[in-house]
């Protein structure tokens, strides 16, 4: 069941390809005009890290946050909204499979665009090689799960898929710019440095770029969102038990 | 063979409440219907039935399962039409068949699109389907696992007459096959065409079961006799038993009354040589009933 339902989407998400692309293609040329601006020196302003090496993993992240954050809410609430979800419900599917397939087709999107960014910054921008691999797969796959069940969070609060729509992008740009996304934590004012941290994006920046640089984890980026997917996810389970 | 027993059942959306205190009894191998107006509390019955809903208190047995605690279980022997719900706009014909049919034990998707006549429309996205092709794309859908029970929920709502009629002549197709079919109306003339059992419903309530015709005569709807007799008098036929009331407006008379009405009234012209060439009787429809049963028009 999974298996068909998550081949379905697939199918769909490449007949109507407008949100993937915006959740690829907007990190994607923000990243290129960065670090056409920006060099491919290292500067105490980056964490004394090359431009390349502070924005990729950012922009990684920021690749998960907009997928979880506008992907899935719009299309989950456009179920929601039209009985999709019902439909499917009411012919005894039950209520995970469709989520998880949501959540596989989004984890397809974020590798895709990660697999791009890498390889731009590999090619032209001198992007060194992640400290350990195992900590940005770790950290790509935690990230991925917790916006992904933020997203569904969403979904199941948000009426329709106008508001899903609001609200998603909202999020992604109060949490993008002064996420790693914008200009680069060392020169953010303290105090929305401190906001910053308030908000998930921050710690799936935190944990991609730590194993990128030094390959070593790092403990509160993993926790908070450890503690997060477990919030949307039982957000999300007790939403939709009657949808 | 019961089917689906519900007895007691209450639901409550916060101070508005939708079903008060429902009792049904469906059983195999009939089309049963709900009959009532919009927002009587039909949908909301079919979606606790389905487990798609909690219900507030009251017993319900589906196949012998409780639909709120073995809702999957339950779901993948039971096909559903339901009122307001969709499939994606992109998703094609034969793609939804593909995705609902649960493999060894259904149909086969091509098969059934055959049987529904939809393989015309196999690669047609479910956005540009019309009104008719969606509901039979629908009705195909719930059949595709071989259910042994069916929901349909105001399944020809928005459909032409053609259309409409169409879909009757398939929902008795699923009868015939041995699925018993719950169907859920606000047309009258539907669950008198469709219907071996009907159970009216208003304001949350079962206020009659029985067949059409059982609920036609009940006695409490009366039954009318017309013609036309210029001229004459006919005051002398509220005399008759049975007749409560004679109207006469210009050449047309009107008797209402109960019991053997026709034959009586019939009778009566006859031993006086009147014969009108337009003598009609009217039974009561399901639309009657309810408005003897309730006070109120069922299309209000």
């Amino acid at each position: 069941m999974l298996a068909k339902l998550t081949w379905t989407e697939i199918k769909l998400g490449l007949r109507e390809p407008t949100v993937a692309v915006f959740a690829l293609a907007f990190p994607l040329i923000l990243l290129y005009l960065l670090l056409n601006s920006f060099g491919t020196l290292p500067d105490p302003d980056f964490a004394g890290v090359s431009p390349a090496d502070w924005y990729v993993p950012a922009y990684v992240a920021g690749s998960i946050a907009a997928t979880g954050l506008i992907a899935i809410p719009v299309h989950l609430a456009a179920y929601r909204e039209r009985g999709v979800l019902r439909r499917l419900r009411a012919s005894g599917m039950a209520a995970w499979p469709v989520l998880a397939a949501q959540t596989l087709v989004a984890s397809l999107i974020v590798i895709a665009g990660s697999t791009v960014m890498v390889a731009l910054g590999d090619a032209s921008y001198e992007l060194s090689t992640p400290g350990s691999w195992a900590v940005v797969a770790a950290g790509l796959l935690l990230a991925t799960a917790t916006f992904c069940a933020i997203g569904v969070a969403l979904a199941s609060v948000l009426p329709t898929a106008r508001a899903a729509q609001v609200v998603g992008l909202l999020l992604f740009f109060a949490m993008f710019f002064i996420s790693g996304g914008g200009p680069p934590e060392p020169i953010l004012p303290n105090a929305v440095a401190t906001a910053a941290n308030a908000l998930p994006m921050a710690y799936a920046v935190d944990v991609l770029q730590r194993g990128w640089w030094t390959g070593t984890w790092d403990v509160t980026g993993l926790v908070v969102q450890a503690g997060m997917l477990v919030a949307a996810s039982a957000l999300a389970v007790w939403r939709l038990r009657d949808a | 063979m019961t089917v689906i027993e519900v007895a007691g059942l209450h639901r409550a959306y916060g101070d508005h409440v939708a079903v008060q205190d429902i009792g049904l009894e469906v059983r195999a191998g009939e089309i049963f219907g709900l009959l009532g107006p919009n927002g009587a509390g039909k949908t909301t019955t079919v979606e606790i039935l389905q487990g798609l809903r909690r219900r507030g208190r009251g017993q319900v047995r589906v196949l012998g399962l409780d639909p709120e605690r073995d809702g999957d279980r339950l779901r993948r022997r039971i096909g559903s039409q339901l009122q307001s719900s969709a499939l994606p706009d992109r998703l094609r014909v034969g793609e939804a068949l593909w995705l609902f049919a649960r493999g060894q034990d259904g149909a086969s998707p091509e098969l059934l699109g055959r049987r529904w006549g939809l393989e015309r429309l196999w690669r047609r996205p479910f956005a540009k389907l019309s009104g008719g092709e969606q509901q039979r794309l629908f009705i195909a859908l719930a059949l595709v696992n071989r259910p042994e029970l069916v929901f349909f929920d105001e399944l020809t709502t928005g459909l032409d007459p053609q259309a409409r009629r169409g879909t009757w002549d398939l929902v008795r197709r699923v009868r015939d096959d041995g699925a018993t079919v719950v169907l859920v109306t606000h047309f009258m003339e539907e669950a008198e065409q469709l219907c071996d059992r009907v159970a009216i419903i208003d304001q949350g309530r079962v206020v009659a079961t029985g067949t059409p015709s059982e609920l036609a005569s009940r006695g409490d709807a009366g039954q009318r006799v017309s013609f036309t007799w210029p001229g004459a008098n006919a005051a002398w036929l509220s005399h008759l038993d049975g007749v409560d009331k004679v109207t006469r407006r210009g050449d047309a008379v009107e008797v209402a009354g109960s019991g053997p009405l026709a034959v009586r009234v019939a009778a009566a012209l006859a031993g006086r040589g009147v014969a009108p060439g337009d003598f009609r009787t009217h039974h009561p429809d399901l639309e009657d009933v309810f408005l003897a049963l309730t006070g109120r028009d069922l299309r209000a």
